[in-house]
């Protein structure tokens, strides 16, 4: 835990500091939402419980030159839903919180690869909070930019880390970015 | 761009897999009740009057619900009304409901509760908080009125009612109306220390957050930190009152004196979610009516999974 916050920490510091070395800076948005196999850590009747997620953030981070790598610092805001009542049970609803790393690197003008990992802050509709850790990764598509704005579509793929569950989502996400300096080649 | 459509397609489909859709789901198992209501009204203190009024309520909320419980054998009724501070007859007969959860009586052919079953352990009654018997901060189901020094083994305490609810097969409710209640949840919950609960839950959730065994389930009127209150307006206890109302016993039933066995009428219930009366959905219609100058808070440890209680 300590480890994890001292990593966003130092990288806080070093990404003003990597602006200022002359790489770009690109900010960014994305939106989506993701299938959520609740994998219990506990007995019961199901392998799995089944809920929709709505995740939404924000992510400041640097980009080479080149652009063929981005590293960010990201805020993510996810909701999960009830699953479907069996046998008298469903698996609980929760909103979260959190901040993490996140990391793009482009193959070519158009695919890339992302991988992000985040902690979490949840609270359950019952005044019970908890914590977890979500490590998510997915191919990175941009469909769209003009030199300045990025708008691409993610599948991801994570691993959330829970006391008594294991969450495992697949999902589809829009992740738009405003990149400084200018980019010449989209 | 065809290949992303695609397997965005094919994302949506995956939902349609679900294990809630394509599994069978197991046939329903029977429910049990063990329902205590003490009073207490002698003079030393600790004045109670609507304690056996509650029990008498949630034993008809539970066997409108579930009829077969009225004639169920492993269920039990606890009403109790000391008439001096040496009474332990309740934690006997408490003892004795679990135990008979548990294993059955092999003399009168009653089988134990089981895997698929689920009992509905209810308290109304004393309550307080304790720094003796190595449990601080605990609450204590009493079985007597008495000052804070003199608690002993013949008082339910959370961890011990805790290891007697894990011995019973299925699943289990504890949904308690006494004072300091919650620190049942902050012993078993998800997030522990409810002494913070209202004001920050995330340092609690950072201090020491417990991993729950998700077989048991709690409901309780108040935090660890916190007393419960009963009012002579509902002739209940508030948390009681609210949850009977939110279940579906009308307002006007609900507040009746001497409810004993057949006082209380049903309407819809105001707590339903899609046609089931479940933890959350209960937690929210109560924590919303319990009136603010009560100052207790509905607690409910914080188990992944959220379960029908009617």
């Amino acid at each position: 835990m300590k480890k994890y916050v001292s990593a966003v920490l130092l990288f806080a510091v070093l990404l003003p500091a990597a602006a200022f070395a002359g790489m770009g800076l690109s900010v960014g948005a994305h939106a989506g939402s993701s299938w959520y196999m609740a994998v219990p850590r506990f007995a019961d009747e199901l392998p799995f419980r089944s809920s929709v997620t709505a995740d939404a953030g924000i992510s400041l981070g640097v980009i080479d030159e080149e652009l063929d790598y981005e590293v960010s610092l990201i805020g993510a805001f996810k909701f999960v839903s009830y699953s479907p009542v069996f046998n008298d049970k469903r698996s609980r609803q929760f909103v979260g919180g959190g901040g993490g790393l996140r990391l793009l690197y482009l193959f070519s003008e158009h695919w890339g690869a992302f991988a992000e990992g985040v902690l979490f802050a949840n609270r359950y509709a019952v005044d019970q909070a908890f914590l977890s850790t979500q490590v998510k990764i997915g191919p990175y598509y941009q469909f769209l930019g003009d030199g300045d704005w990025r708008l691409a579509l993610e599948l991801p793929v994570s691993l959330e880390f829970r006391k008594d569950v294991l969450g495992v989502t697949v999902g589809v996400m829009v992740q738009a970015n405003y990149d400084i300096p200018r980019r010449d080649n989209v | 761009m065809r290949k992303i459509i695609l397997a965005a397609l094919l994302l949506c489909s995956l939902v349609c897999a679900s294990c809630e859709f394509s599994m069978k789901e197991p046939a329903d198992g029977a429910v049990h009740y063990v329902i205590i209501g003490q009073n207490y009204n002698w003079d030393s203190g600790g004045h109670l009057s609507s304690c056996i009024n509650d029990a008498y309520a949630m034993k008809q909320l539970i066997e409108h619900y579930y009829p077969s419980t009225v004639t169920d054998k492993l269920s039990s009724f606890i009403i109790d009304e000391p008439a001096s501070g040496t009474y332990k007859e309740t934690y006997y007969r408490f003892n004795h409901a679990l135990n008979l959860l548990e294993e059955g009586d092999e003399e009168n052919h009653i089988d134990p509760a089981g895997d698929n079953d689920m009992t509905i352990i209810y308290y109304s009654g004393h309550g307080s908080e304790s720094s003796v018997i190595g449990e601080a901060g605990a609450y204590y189901m009493l079985s007597e009125w008495k000052s804070a020094d003199d608690f002993d083994t013949k008082d339910m305490a959370p961890a011990k009612l805790l290891r007697y609810a894990k011995k019973i097969p299925g699943e289990t409710v504890i949904i308690s109306d006494c004072c300091f209640s919650g620190g049942i949840a902050s012993w078993y919950g998800n997030t522990a220390d409810l002494n913070v609960m209202g004001s920050n839950i995330w340092a609690a959730a950072l201090s020491d957050a417990r991993y729950p065994t998700t077989s048991i389930h709690v409901l309780s009127a108040a935090t660890n930190a916190q007393t419960s209150k009963e009012s002579p307006e509902y002739n209940h206890g508030a948390f009681t009152y609210y949850f009977l109302v939110g279940s579906g016993a009308t307002a006007e039933t609900a507040k009746k004196a001497n409810i004993k066995d057949s006082g209380l009428a049903f309407t819809s219930a105001p707590a339903s979610d899609k046609g089931k009366i479940m933890i959350d959905s209960i937690f929210s219609c109560v924590k919303k009516h319990v009136p603010s100058s009560f100052n207790q808070n509905v607690t409910s440890a914080g188990n992944p999974d959220d379960i029908a209680l009617f």
